[in-house]
């Protein structure tokens, strides 16, 4: 007995050690604004929010808090789930960029993004970089609640003005609580790269 | 001249030069009827004057705006730079328990009737100054049998955020010992109204610790791990010359009887997306006062062996999720014990899955769990079929039905339908 309590006494010593050892060179904690040296990753953050939070609960919306509850909320759930410093920078970033109220536009030709100038990018090079995190190479999606672009009578049947409209204001789908934020979470993304990449995704996965 | 004015003029002007042109090439009364028009005209002109007048922004009033666009500016800005926020977060729970039974408990014949069994509210305090630390407490307020308020800390700890990967906390904590005590049992998160068989106070799974902590996470080779380790003080034991057995109580408490303290911890790797699997582990001394009977005073007998183990997963692919966890709290035995010198095992695990038939808001759940304590009494073996129906992700009514094996005619053996109804905030 003695002998087995000494070893767990070694397992955890060595946990302590090896925390304390990842972590000797961390920077230290700052959620609000992240350190300079660091960009946040919304794409990686709605991945680590949807795998990480679903392990114990149900997800709940981003735009059931405002940004000033979420900086608790996280910071809270930061500690409980043994997320590091970086989920909780990028998950923030990805409700915070999600919980924005959709104001309603009647002409879904109405552009807000006439001073945004085009990234250049191909449609491809746009879903390679933005959109594949959650919606995966297949279009299947990745994590809970993004919709299988290659379903049949799915979401890419809609009208192409209602998919951009979707995907230049942000779109949930009603009970779900998966949020996609606003042009994908990149704000840098022009009306025209927007297009772009819906022409590719049509090309890619659309049915109708 | 103001616009008014200027139109006013140009009205009364047009007026005036059209009159002589009609004397000569009209009759009076074609005339009335025209200076009436352009009366009923310059009426119009006047109305639209006055609405735009009205509807026209003044330069004082563009400076009160900004003024006031300002204070509401610095208000938000304040709001949003300040070094400490205050936050109010927690969840209710309402049950209904149909357990309308005759049952036996110590020789003795008793009763149960249906009844609405617990009511509780949890609200839980965050504080946060800047990115550094976190206080935080969550209050458990329960009405009891008798209609009173009971009032419990369930946890009360101050988070010091040491870098990106180490949080040390001191405080009251929830044990890290495993999954459901510290992340599943408020009613919003536990898919079913009651929690595994085993997992209650005072059973296999210790609940909380006063002591010390240290926790986080990291990535190996993009591999998510979490952890915690921690020291507190032991359990408490209690017991009689009855023979009863012992009772242990891992709630948490502030004082220690033992030559050491309890060292424990957990950690968890996220191997492939959805997949968590955790490992836990403690080792202590644990005390147990009683009351000599005979000698008519209070006696403690102190560093009896106390160990813990603990193994969970959980799995979630889509609509389905499947968890699991054991758990097992351990007693040496000691010779000189006058309430019971053997060795005492609580343990118990429980499996679980659950299936959401979304985009409909129901939810199936079913779960079989086992517990085995020293004394056959409380030994259960159950199984649980639920139902939820989700009104929001945090808003959930439940309706589940125990199928419970044990000691037969005791409480313990009777199956029960629990309805709940219960939101997290």
């Amino acid at each position: 007995m003695t002998i087995y309590k000494k070893q767990l006494s070694r397992i955890v010593s060595g946990l302590v050690l090896t925390g304390s050892l990842f972590t000797a060179g961390s920077t230290m904690a700052q959620l609000f604004p992240p350190p300079a040296d660091q960009v946040v990753d919304l794409n990686r953050g709605a991945k680590v929010w949807a795998n990480t939070c679903t392990r114990c609960h149900n997800l709940r919306e981003p735009s059931e808090f405002s940004d000033y509850e979420w900086k608790a909320i996280i910071t809270h759930m930061r500690i409980r789930a043994g997320l590091t410093g970086r989920d909780a920078r990028d998950i923030a970033a990805f409700i915070m960029a999600s919980n924005d109220p959709v104001l309603p536009a009647d002409n879904v030709s109405e552009s807000a993004s006439d001073s945004i100038p085009d990234s250049g990018m191909s449609g491809e090079q746009i879903f390679k970089s933005t959109c594949i995190s959650c919606h995966g190479a297949n279009g299947k999606g990745v994590i809970p609640g993004v919709p299988d672009f290659t379903e049949a009578g799915g979401r890419l049947t809609k009208s192409d003005d209602i998919l951009f409209k979707n995907i230049r204001d942000g779109f949930q789908t009603p009970g779900n609580a998966m949020v996609m934020p606003p042009r994908g979470g990149n704000p840098k993304l022009s009306d025209k790269d927007l297009k772009a990449v819906l022409k590719y995704l049509l090309s890619l996965f659309g049915t109708k | 001249m103001t616009t008014k004015e200027r139109l006013n003029t140009a009205a009364i002007i047009a007026c005036l030069g059209s009159l002589p042109g009609l004397a000569f090439s009209a009759s009076n009364a074609e005339l009335e009827a025209q200076v009436k028009q352009l009366q009923r005209d310059l009426a119009e002109m006047k109305a639209l004057m006055r609405e735009i007048t009205t509807s026209q922004v003044t330069k004082k009033e563009v400076a009160v705006m900004k003024k006031q666009v300002e204070s509401v500016k610095k208000t938000q800005l304040e709001e949003k730079n300040a070094a400490s926020q205050v936050h109010l977060a927690g969840y209710a729970q309402f049950n209904y328990t149909a357990n309308d039974r005759t049952y036996y408990e110590d020789g003795v014949k008793k009763k149960k009737y249906n009844e609405f069994s617990n009511s509780t509210f949890s609200p839980i305090f965050h504080y946060q100054y800047k990115d550094l630390l976190m206080f935080e407490s969550e209050m458990s307020m329960t009405i009891n049998e008798l209609g009173e308020t009971d009032t419990e800390v369930e946890y009360m700890t101050a988070d010091l955020l040491i870098n990106d990967n180490m949080t040390f906390l001191v405080g009251k904590f929830l044990s890290p010992i495993g999954q459901f005590r510290q992340n599943l049992h408020p009613g919003w998160i536990n898919k079913l109204p009651t929690a595994p068989s085993g997992f209650g106070h005072d059973q296999a799974a210790p609940i909380a610790n006063v002591g010390a902590q240290l926790r986080g996470g990291f990535y190996l080779a993009d591999t998510q791990f979490n952890y915690a380790t921690y020291v507190g003080n032991g359990p408490k034991l209690g017991g009689s010359h009855d023979g009863g057995g012992i009772a242990i109580e891992a709630n948490g408490s502030t004082s220690n009887d033992n030559n050491e303290l309890t060292y424990g911890g957990r950690i968890g790797i996220l191997p492939v997306d959805g997949l968590e699997i955790g490992l836990s582990a403690a080792t202590g001394k644990a005390a147990l006062t009683y009351f000599d009977d005979v000698e008519n005073i209070e006696r403690t007998e102190k560093n009896r062996d106390y160990d813990v183990l603990g193994a969970d997963f959980v799995y979630n692919f889509k609509k389905f999720q499947a968890r699991g966890e054991y758990i097992s709290q351990e007693l040496g035995s000691l010779r000189t014990s006058e309430v019971d010198p053997s060795r005492n095992k609580w343990s118990s695990w429980y499996v679980q899955g659950a299936y959401k038939f979304s985009p409909s808001k129901w939810e199936s759940v079913l779960r079989y769990s086992d517990y085995d304590a020293p004394g056959i009494l409380v030994d259960q073996k159950q199984w649980s079929l639920g139902l939820n129906y989700l009104f929001a992700n945090n808003i959930i009514g439940k309706i589940a039905y125990d199928f419970n094996d044990a000691t037969k005619d005791t409480l313990s053996d009777e199956d029960k339908i629990t309805l709940q109804m219960t939101y997290g905030f």
